[in-house]
């Protein structure tokens, strides 16, 4: 395994279960109370912290002497970024066209949907990016 | 495109890791490469080929097909 791919792996993983904790607890609370409660947003924040923490120490430990980044590893992140960067694309379109199909007649969204989009987006283009690499590497 | 890489390899008595560490990449990337799973550069192809004291078209065949 090269640092590169376990990079991707832990990435992976980070990325995917903050994106998964925001859609869930979003879910769950729901927009309105969301932006009428504070704590929601502190406890939100804390995990996207610490995931980000998590990921800032993981570029520390792997960054050692056997890190080698050669043209295969540039070939598959080159390719993964293109289709990460289309996906998060067709994510951020797909959330906007339904929170625009759903509210259209009444004219208003809810800004908590905004903050949702924001920080989910953040989430999401880190998981789809690293977990697109971790298929190349398999496929190369 | 096909290639000898693992044959040559062999009788350099060189490992993957010795091979990889020669030509400034990784273990992963020759073995890759052996398995036909990537083409390298030419960069590379030439490197290995000066390593392995071959060719590069001894070494690398095109697949006609």
């Amino acid at each position: 395994m090269t640092v590169s791919y376990k990079r991707s792996l832990i990435t992976c993983i980070l990325f995917g279960f903050l994106f998964i904790f925001l859609s869930v607890y979003f879910y769950i609370v729901g927009p309105q109370a969301y932006l009428d409660t504070k704590i929601h947003f502190v406890i939100n924040s804390i995990v996207f912290v610490l995931t980000f923490g998590a990921f800032i120490t993981m570029l520390i430990f792997t960054n050692n002497k056997d890190y080698v980044i050669d043209e295969r590893d540039a070939y598959v992140q080159r390719k993964s970024y293109g289709i990460g960067l289309l996906v998060s694309l067709i994510y951020v379109f797909l959330i906007s066209i339904i929170l625009f199909m759903d509210n259209r007649y009444t004219g208003t969204v809810n800004a908590a949907w905004l903050w949702f989009l924001a920080y989910s987006t953040f989430a999401f283009s880190y998981f789809i990016t690293s977990l697109v690499i971790l298929f190349y590497y398999n496929r190369v | 495109m096909k290639n000898k890489i693992k044959l040559h390899r062999n009788m350099q008595e060189l490992t993957q890791e010795q091979l990889a560490k020669a030509s400034g990449c990784t273990r992963q990337t020759i073995n890759a490469i052996e398995k036909n799973k990537y083409s390298p550069s030419l960069e590379l192809a030439f490197t290995i080929a000066k390593i392995l004291n071959v060719k590069v078209d001894e070494l690398f065949i095109l697949n006609e097909n």
